[in-house]
């Protein structure tokens, strides 16, 4: 009896021992997880996309306009193949306070081959060649359950429906028709219930003379004055339903813009002429003002049909403050005479309206094979300010009324996808090279293949 | 160290372990289906959803069967907007 009880008491002992000796060793494994939870405050996530092109370009007898002052013939075509890559980073410090940033490098095929023409502080433009920068750093900062406070260079690029064509969720805060590229300010945003959010965003700009006095503002030599800064207040109302798959965004925008500083470059024009220098400068310290209303409606399997639908409308006011001087001097040659007219308006007028529209939609064939069509027009002077997109043609930089026909192959939970299109876009303005919009009438078609990977 | 104490201590930790990504996962499912799932359901069902696959997995099966208006493509699709949420595409999100 003696016996038996002892080893039942053995028994129970190690089986505790044992039970105790697990519940360690899973204590010591939580724990390693937690470590490295709280360690690991920084996710890494990559895209890359290669993107192929040509395009076939009918200039219509008439037009004699390429904007740039080129020569170009009336039949041409060309090939161009571009590639894009970019490092997400998102950290927290804890649930409240937040830091997003991307990098990305954004380049033509062996640009640099041809021309070293891309400044890196150019923002209005997204290929800066070899160079890596900055489209988006900013934190959000949970004040409380209501209000979330943001400040630094926000999301404002590739906002929807940009990303549609691609099968992927939306990637800009503004609607891609009303403004797309990266800027730099502070916002304030009021999620009021699950699904309404209103956000107000304020930006200001002043460029420096000096960097190391940044009290010191450039001067503009005609007349002598100091240039201006620039301010854009954007107010921002949205309403998502989740359940329903409806997404609607009314936005207004005040802007006024700020002189650029004065500039000259030299190039070589021909054999026969030598170089050229090439001057710009504005007249006034402020260069335009004006407003936007942009409204973005995106329907999502509506009356139960696996597609996705949208409109985006926005209309510009706009009133150019400044006119835009250009001179061009050859080598040799006595000075020229400026040549000026309004900024980003006609050339006799120093006001303009102008809507810029996008229907689209996208048909889910299957989950991972999809079918898009899109109209677009533009008039003549809806402001351009969409200037960064992920396809070669950016129509929203142009002027004119182009369709838009694609499929995509999305694979691996659409974490890499390969599309397809066909654009057809004519071309019925343009702007000179004092950035007045003048008249053009081109064809332009383009057709390409849209190879992207996401980790 | 009991049980009891672990438990005790999963409880407290278990907010740290969850990545912003998994809190509205979770919050979308129960959005999406008007009740409320087992959490440990869910992470096993987000495991499964990101390892790619085209069949649903065993969790992913379950979940399906609490709420039949879910299925795969649908999950995946409240993953990828869970994923875009959390990604800082959105001022103020």
């Amino acid at each position: 009896m003696l016996t038996k009880l002892f080893f039942l008491t053995l028994l129970i002992f190690s089986v505790s021992n044992a039970q105790e000796m697990s519940l360690k060793k899973l204590d010591e494994r939580i724990t390693d997880l937690e470590l490295l939870t709280i360690k690991n405050k920084i996710n890494f996530g990559v895209e890359l996309k290669n993107i192929f092109g040509h395009f076939s370009v009918n200039r219509h007898d008439g037009d004699s306009t390429t904007g740039d002052g080129s020569n170009l013939p009336s039949k041409y075509s060309s090939a161009v193949g571009a590639l894009i890559y970019r490092l997400k980073i998102n950290s927290e410090l804890n649930e409240r306070v937040k830091v997003y940033a991307g990098a990305q490098m954004v380049d033509v095929y062996n640009g640099d081959f041809n021309t070293n023409d891309y400044g890196s502080e150019n923002r209005s433009t997204q290929y800066h060649g070899n160079d890596i920068y900055l489209y988006k750093a900013y934190t959000n900062i949970v004040l409380t359950d209501r209000f979330v406070f943001s400040a630094g260079r926000l999301p404002t690029t590739y906002g929807p429906p940009h990303h549609i064509a691609d099968g992927q969720e939306r990637e800009g805060t503004y609607p891609f028709i009303a403004y797309s590229v990266p800027l730099d300010g502070v916002a304030l945003s009021a999620k009021w219930n699950n699904r309404f959010t209103t956000r107000t965003i304020y930006s200001y700009s002043k460029s420096l003379a000096d960097r190391f006095s940044p009290w010191e503002s450039y001067t503009l030599s005609n007349p002598t004055q100091v240039a201006g800064s620039s301010t854009i207040l954007t107010q921002m109302f949205e309403f998502n339903d989740e359940q329903r798959g409806l997404n609607f965004i009314l936005q207004g925008t005040h802007f006024s813009l700020g002189a650029f500083e004065e500039a000259s470059t030299v190039s070589y024009a021909s054999s026969s002429v030598g170089y050229e220098t090439f001057y710009i400068s504005p007249s006034g310290k402020k260069l335009i003002k004006g407003n936007l209303l942009t409204a973005h409606l995106e329907l999502e399997k509506p009356l139960g049909l696996p597609l996705i639908s949208y409109l985006s409308i926005t209309k510009s006011w706009s009133e150019s403050l400044s006119n835009i001087c250009t001179t061009t001097v050859l080598s040799g040659s006595a000075d020229a005479t400026a040549s000026c007219s309004p900024y980003l308006v006609s050339s006799n007028d120093n006001k303009a309206q102008g809507v810029r529209l996008i229907i689209g939609s996208n048909y889910n064939f299957t989950d991972s094979l999809s079918f898009g069509a899109e109209y677009m027009d533009a008039s003549k002077y809806s402001i351009p300010v969409s200037l960064y997109t992920d396809n070669l043609f950016n129509f929203n930089y142009l002027n004119g009324e182009a369709y838009h026909l694609y499929s995509t192959k999305t694979f691996y939970n659409r974490a890499l996808s390969l599309r397809v299109g066909y654009f057809l876009f004519d071309k019925n303005a343009t702007t000179n090279s004092s950035q007045s919009y003048v008249d053009s009438n081109e064809n332009i078609q383009h057709i390409y293949m849209n190879l992207g990977i996401r980790i | 160290m009991t049980k009891s104490q672990i438990i005790v201590l999963l409880v407290f930790t278990s907010p740290m372990l969850q990545a912003g990504i998994v809190n509205d996962f979770k919050r979308k499912i129960q959005y999406h289906c008007q009740k409320h799932h087992s959490p440990l359901l869910v992470k096993k069902v987000l495991i499964e959803i990101m390892s790619n696959s085209d069949e649903p997995g065993p969790f992913t099966k379950t979940l399906i069967k609490q709420c039949p208006e879910l299925n795969l493509k649908e999950l995946k699709s409240i993953y990828r907007k869970s994923e875009n949420d959390v990604s800082g595409n959105i001022i103020g999100h």
